[in-house]
């Protein structure tokens, strides 16, 4: 057996803190020690969000490397996109999506993410505006989630619109999400009469199309009013969400009927 | 339903106009004007035809920079973006009046007509395609609200139609505000926010063929401020071939009609549209690949007319034997068409509306649609942009559907339509959205 191998982890235990501290730091503390103090607020937004958990640290969106460009790092798509395949299918195909796509390279992404200061938004320009480091707080979530109107749906409304208002008239933005709160309910309606349908009925292959209603075409009709896609607010999202409930009650309805639809 | 759900649905039904704009007694424009409302977001879709001019808003004649020094402060990004367009490097700059008026109190959005004052040209090519019909740009607009299931449908719900439709309402489809960059417009991927999705996947055929391939590795290299004309592109992008020396109308050559309907390729009209193909494809091409093309591509549409066809007509034996249900009078009629309520018929294929009918109908029928509306029109998008394998794919599903729906068929004739005895009234007629589809057009 040789030593070597012992030699250079003995070596690289000792050297690879004092490099790593200078240029790229290894630990979520070794960002906190100075942040928690310089950016109190961001940080304490940070701890009280979804992106606070096991194996999510600064470093997920800003990378390790501290060079002045992290903070425009984490404002690039790229930065999102690893977790949120899904919502970036809907986000690439608006028209806010299509400029980031064409001019992103040229978007100064070095200047805050307010006063429309890049042409289109990234992803962080809404969810994360004017430096919030809370997804949470701002646009997210579009509309109330199969409950009645609550007290602060209009605190709600008022800070969804934000981001948007830097750029579009406050008419137009509110236009947008009253009638996008709208086909989302009417989405909901057509899941709720499938549900119905269904009724107490043990029957798993029905019960499985429900949640498909939910996890697909339901999802995308919110995803395409709230990127802008009208590809995931129709064919992605109503016309698929009938199919599934004229499926789901041709089901019940006809003894002869094939195995329920693809 | 819960009460809370009936609370929440009151909510968000019954004040429709709250945000202002539209009045409450808007109506509906087209064939089936009399029996639908619009919604409030139809405003900025059609604003020629919907927009109302904000009554709250700030009083006072503006002249442009009066008009920037506010906006920079309420609504920067499109300062931002004006003033990095051509309208504000011109001299005289073309400044906010030119499009939105300068009374506050009567603002108004800009229609093809507004910037066709300056563009003459470009609106003189959008009229001019209106005389081709449908698929078309210019007559996007009528065709969506004459569709029947817009008609039919509560009005948020089809708002999205509006949106891709709007291309034939307003400009800024393509090249897109406050900038009005053509070099955005050059680039595919201006077209796909509305030129993709299961029927008209136009993004996946054209970025799967050897064109798209080339655009994708080398396009962000390339002066995209040049015109779409011979030599200046080393592959073509949508609007190169579809959009040729930048003329703005879009269908002096649309031979197969989306591959949507049955059509004969070769009537005169067509051949002379196929000569405006051949021309395109000689920027590029020795002369005898676009005929050879043209060979492939009518063989494919044949073949996929014969598998549609077969099912067309096994659908319509199966109607003939009332074996399709819920039948007609078994599920909810479209408001406005009275000939359905007296004779009630399911409609199969292009010719009779199916095209409306993807709702409330067996599951038979609505397989039958997505084998014509998605399966087809993908074989048909894959082969006419040289993206054989994804022709092939789509052809494969339309076997499948095929199998499938015969088979299906053949368990409903051995069983002569018996069903599982469930009461098919409220079923059909009666649900929550189904009632409330009823209720709101």
């Amino acid at each position: 057996m040789s030593l070597f191998p012992m030699v250079w982890i003995a070596l690289g235990i000792l050297v690879s803190p004092a490099v790593g501290f200078a240029a790229e730091p290894r630990l979520e503390s070794d960002c906190l020690s100075c942040h928690r103090e310089r950016d109190a607020a961001l940080v304490a937004a940070w701890e009280k969000s979804r992106h606070h958990g096991p194996g999510l640290d600064c470093r997920a969106c800003h990378g390790g490397k501290h060079d002045g460009t992290m903070a425009a790092r984490a404002r690039r798509n790229d930065a999102c996109i690893g977790c949120h395949p899904r919502e970036n299918q809907s986000y690439a195909l608006s028209k806010h999506g299509v400029i980031v796509t064409l001019e992103g390279e040229r978007m100064d992404l070095s200047l805050p993410l307010r006063e429309g200061n890049q042409r289109a938004p990234t992803c962080a320009y809404c969810h994360l505006h004017d430096g919030e480091h809370d997804p949470g707080a701002g646009i997210f979530p579009l509309a109330p989630l199969g409950r009645p109107p609550a007290p602060d749906d209009d605190a709600r409304a008022e800070s969804r619109a934000a981001p948007c208002r830097d750029c579009h008239s406050p008419r137009f933005v509110g236009t947008w999400f009253a009638t996008g709160d709208r086909m989302v309910e009417i989405g909901r309606m057509k899941v709720r009469e499938a549900t119905a349908a269904v009724g107490d009925r043990e029957a798993p292959e029905l019960r499985a199309m429900l949640q498909r209603m939910g996890d697909g075409p339901l999802r995308n009709v919110r995803l395409g009013v709230g990127h802008q896609s009208p590809d995931h607010q129709w064919w992605h999202g109503h016309p698929a969400l009938d199919g599934d409930l004229l499926r789901l009650k041709s089901r019940l309805s006809d003894a002869s009927s094939r195995p329920a639809g693809p | 339903m819960r009460p809370a759900h009936l609370l929440l649905v009151a909510a968000l039904f019954w004040t429709p106009t709250a945000w202002g704009g539209l009045p409450e007694n808007a109506s509906g424009v087209g064939e089936h004007a009399a029996h639908w409302q619009p919604d409030p977001l139809h405003e900025y879709w059609d604003p020629g035809t919907y927009h109302r001019p904000e009554s709250e808003a700030v009083e006072g004649v503006f002249q442009g920079e009066a008009c920037l020094e506010c906006h920079a402060g309420v609504t920067p990004g499109l300062v931002k973006d004006w003033r990095a367009s051509r309208h504000a490097q011109v001299e005289p700059p073309v400044l906010c009046p030119a499009c939105h008026g300068d009374d506050h109190q009567k603002l108004t959005f800009p229609t093809p007509q507004t910037c066709g004052t300056c563009h003459p040209q470009r609106l003189a090519q959008v009229e001019e395609e209106k005389q081709y019909g449908f698929p078309s740009h210019a007559l996007a607009m009528e065709r969506v609200v004459d569709a029947k299931h817009f008609a039919d449908k509560p009005k948020a719900e089809v708002a999205s139609c509006l949106q891709c439709h709007s291309v034939a309402t307003k400009c800024d489809s393509c090249h897109t505000r406050h900038r009005f960059d053509p070099a955005e417009a050059r680039r595919p991927e201006a077209c796909l926010t509305c030129h993709s999705g299961p029927p008209h996947p136009d993004d996946e055929a054209y970025f799967a063929s050897a064109h798209g391939r080339k655009y994708q590795k080398e396009g962000a290299l390339w002066d995209w401020s040049k015109p779409l004309r011979k030599g200046n592109y080393a592959t073509p992008t949508c609007a190169y071939c579809h959009m040729k020396d930048g003329n703005h109308q879009v269908a002096d050559k649309a031979v197969w009609k989306f591959g949507i309907r049955e059509i004969n390729p070769t009537t005169a009209e067509n051949e002379i549209k196929r000569k405006r193909w051949r021309e395109t494809c000689a920027d590029c091409h020795p002369p005898e690949v676009a005929p050879e093309f043209f060979r492939a591509l009518d063989q494919e549409r044949a073949t996929a007319w014969g598998k549609l066809n077969t099912v067309e007509r096994l659908l319509k034996s199966l109607r003939g034997d009332g074996l399709l249900r819920p039948s007609a009078r078994e599920r909810p009629p479209y408001p406005m068409d009275w000939m359905a309520r007296l004779f009630p018929r399911e409609r199969i294929g292009f010719f009779e509306g199916q095209a409306s009918a993807f709702y409330n109908v067996g599951a038979l029928e609505r397989d039958y649609f997505e084998m014509w509306y998605f399966d087809n029109l993908g074989a048909y998008k894959g082969m006419a942009h040289g993206a054989g394998e994804m022709s092939q794919r789509f052809h494969q599903r339309m076997d499948a559907a095929a199998q499938s729906l015969g088979a299906a068929a053949e368990r409903l004739r051995s069983k002569g339509g018996e069903t599982s005895g469930i009461d098919w009234k409220p079923l059909w007629l009666e649900g929550e959205y189904t009632r409330f589809n009823r209720d709101h057009n």
